[in-house]
């Protein structure tokens, strides 16, 4: 049978988060009642309210066909990528470096290697960085540190 | 009550305040430079920028932030007029005709047509603003958690359904959005909701990661391998060449005018906002035009009407925000963020108790709208220039922006965790086809909602029929009711009608 993948998908997602939340909600917090409700009231009607959702669109999956969008994931996780990179520099060596691993992963997702506009990028967005946040906003972030 | 003439006097000592103007400046500046850019829209600009709130007086931020509003869709239409590519997604019709003209020989009769639009449409706007503002929050502090409850609902669901795409996803965003609301402290009982142990997670998870994630990461997630050649452009203009003949000129008037109101109208209302309005104002040209055959190939009214309407658009959007504390989309819910930000309590008395800031927001947009004609006539080789900027060099800048953003609300690296967790699902929920925008808006409005349910529920002993007991509070739920079951029917009767077809096809 034909159906619409990505409704599907999104549909059995949806139910799992919804059914989670009502679920987590129900055994964790107090409900209360409707005149004083508790800390979980709110949320677990939220849940179950999502869920309904996810079956709503599972149902409406079968009716319909349509095309998976062109994606290009291993771009994507490249981009995603340079998150955590630039998380665990700034933590360990500081705002310049962090810039840098940013500017060299992201660069391998567009275009192929070029050394000498990658570093010059790498410059340019340091000063820029360096002058708007330090400089202008005076934030705490020093440009080099070595915390191992 | 302060007179109109106190709060404009007011308004222009605060606006025109050294620091206020810079930030002003600042503001349509970086709108003009996302607003030019086709992908980065107004919304991702302010999450970039949004984490500045928490570091900037509220004021200067507010200016900054709305300029940046805005000016994108000034900004955008250029990027529609010389490259057939909406720079923001309200600018899209302003392609049709701009296009066709530019395409004629007279790209810049086109972009001063587009400028000279999205000025007066903006100024049109604001005088609404101006005037209508205190009348409904005067009404709007007779309101209680009933009528709020209701209010935030209508706003909510018709903020999704009206939008394009599958109703029952935008639905489904909402809630999610609403869900990642409750995160944190419960206002009534001071007990944590799914903080998982995690002191990070105790006040929520904020904003600006989410924001950042669902929008900024997974837009560049998803255009990411793709930066195709852009098209080159010329980029020679002068003034002169510019303005367009006198008989053209004259013709002008009556689509500004009738733009601007249907901007207007359509910006105030929940859910619709400036791209239906430049859409309606496009539609409406083409129906009362003598010849409606020279649409689509260069009319002078299918730029000016349009820029018109997403312009005005933009600023009454600001009216429910600021008058009721609802904002009808994400980008006034971030606004309404900003407000929270600071700890001021959005909301009817906002103009009585914060004079100053509302007026001096308020005549900040026409200081802004100066500085956007400033930036977009003379300087107007300066954006297209910036159109040819790789993107290679683009996406690391942005990527930059974001981290930065990110790390400096807290200067820890959690949020840059939680700003990873929310890119992978904005990416997911991109390549599925769920919108990120309603995602937002429950996130800032539920638990504003959460909060007027309960007091309502108490009011009422816990009985939920007293919604319905109130006139207003029955009214606006019943437009919300109706508005769900003309989703629900048009739905049903758009997946018959496929499957009709489909079936067709197989025998």
């Amino acid at each position: 049978m034909k159906r619409d993948i990505k409704d599907l998908a999104g549909g059995l997602l949806l139910l799992a988060f919804g059914v989670f939340w009502a679920g987590y909600a129900i055994t964790h917090y107090n409900l209360g009642s409707m005149r004083r409700m508790g800390p979980g009231m709110f949320p677990a009607g939220i849940g179950i309210l999502i869920a309904l959702m996810g079956i709503a669109l599972i149902v409406t999956s079968a009716l319909k066909t349509d095309a998976m969008p062109d994606i290009r994931p291993a771009a994507a996780l490249r981009v995603l990528a340079t998150v955590p990179a630039f998380a665990l520099a700034m933590y360990y060596l500081g705002l310049i470096p962090a810039i840098g691993t940013i500017v060299l992963i992201a660069w391998g997702a567009e275009d192929r290697f070029r050394p000498l506009a990658i570093v010059a990028l790498w410059a340019a967005l340091s000063i820029l960085a360096y002058t708007i946040f330090n400089l202008g906003l005076g934030l705490p972030m020093p440009a080099f540190r070595w915390r191992f | 009550m302060m007179s109109l003439f106190d709060g404009i006097v007011l308004g222009l000592t605060t606006a025109l305040s050294w620091i206020n103007l810079i930030y002003c400046f600042v503001g349509v500046l970086i709108g003009t430079v996302t607003g030019v850019l086709p992908g980065i829209g107004a919304i991702t600009a302010i999450s970039m920028l949004f984490p500045l709130t928490y570091h900037l007086d509220t004021i200067p931020a507010l200016i900054m932030l709305a300029g940046i509003w805005y000016g994108s869709t000034f900004g955008g239409a250029i990027t529609s007029i010389l490259l057939n590519m909406p720079g923001t997604p309200a600018n899209a019709v302003t392609c049709l005709d701009g296009h066709p003209m530019a395409k004629e020989g007279r790209p810049g009769v086109a972009l001063f047509l587009a400028i000279f639009g999205s000025f007066s449409g903006g100024c049109i706007g604001i005088v609404l603003i101006m005037t209508l503002s205190p009348g409904i929050a005067e009404f709007g502090l007779k309101f209680s958690a009933f009528e709020y409850f209701a209010l935030i609902t209508l706003g909510l669901v018709a903020a999704t359904v009206i939008s394009q795409g599958s109703a029952i996803k935008g639905l489904a965003m909402v809630m999610m959005g609403i869900a990642f609301g409750t995160v944190g402290m419960d206002v009534y009982t001071g007990g944590f909701r799914f903080n998982f142990g995690l002191l990070e997670l105790a006040e929520g998870i904020s904003l600006v990661p989410l924001a950042m994630g669902i929008f900024g990461m997974a837009e560049l997630m998803y255009t990411a391998g793709r930066s195709d050649a852009r098209p080159k452009i010329d980029g020679k203009f002068s003034m002169r060449q510019m303005l367009p003949e006198r008989h053209e000129f004259r013709k002008l008037g009556l689509p500004i005018l009738r733009g601007s109101a249907i901007g207007s109208f359509l910006g105030a209302l929940p859910g619709a906002g400036p791209a239906i309005a430049a859409y309606m104002a496009y539609a409406v040209e083409v129906r009362v035009a003598k010849n409606p055959e020279r649409f689509g190939k260069g009319a002078p009214e299918g730029i000016i009407a349009p820029e018109a309407a997403n312009n005005a658009a933009d600023q009454t959007a600001f009216i429910p925000t600021l008058t009721l504390g609802i904002p009808g989309s994400p980008t006034m819910a971030l606004m309404l963020a900003a407000l929270l930000v600071a700890g001021i309590a959005p909301g009817p008395s906002l103009i009585s108790d914060e004079p100053e800031l509302f007026w001096g927001l308020i005549m900040s947009f026409w200081i802004g709208s100066i500085f956007l004609v400033i930036l977009n006539l003379p300087l107007i080789s300066v954006w297209v220039k910036l159109l040819s900027v790789p993107y290679p060099y683009l996406a690391p800048a942005i990527l930059m922006f974001l981290c930065i953003g990110t790390y400096s609300v807290s200067n820890a690296p959690f949020d840059l965790w939680l700003m990873f967790g929310f890119g992978l699902m904005g990416y997911v929920m991109r390549v599925l086809g769920f919108p990120a925008a309603p995602m937002l808006l429950g996130f800032v409005l539920g638990p504003l909602m959460e909060e007027h349910f309960r007091r309502a529920m108490l009011i009422a002993r816990g009985d939920p029929m007293v919604f319905l007991e109130r006139p207003m509070s029955a009214t606006i739920l019943g437009l919300t009711a109706l508005l769900l079951v003309m989703t629900a029917v048009s739905t049903l009767r758009r997946l018959a009608r496929r499957k009709a077809a489909r079936d067709e096809v197989a025998q």
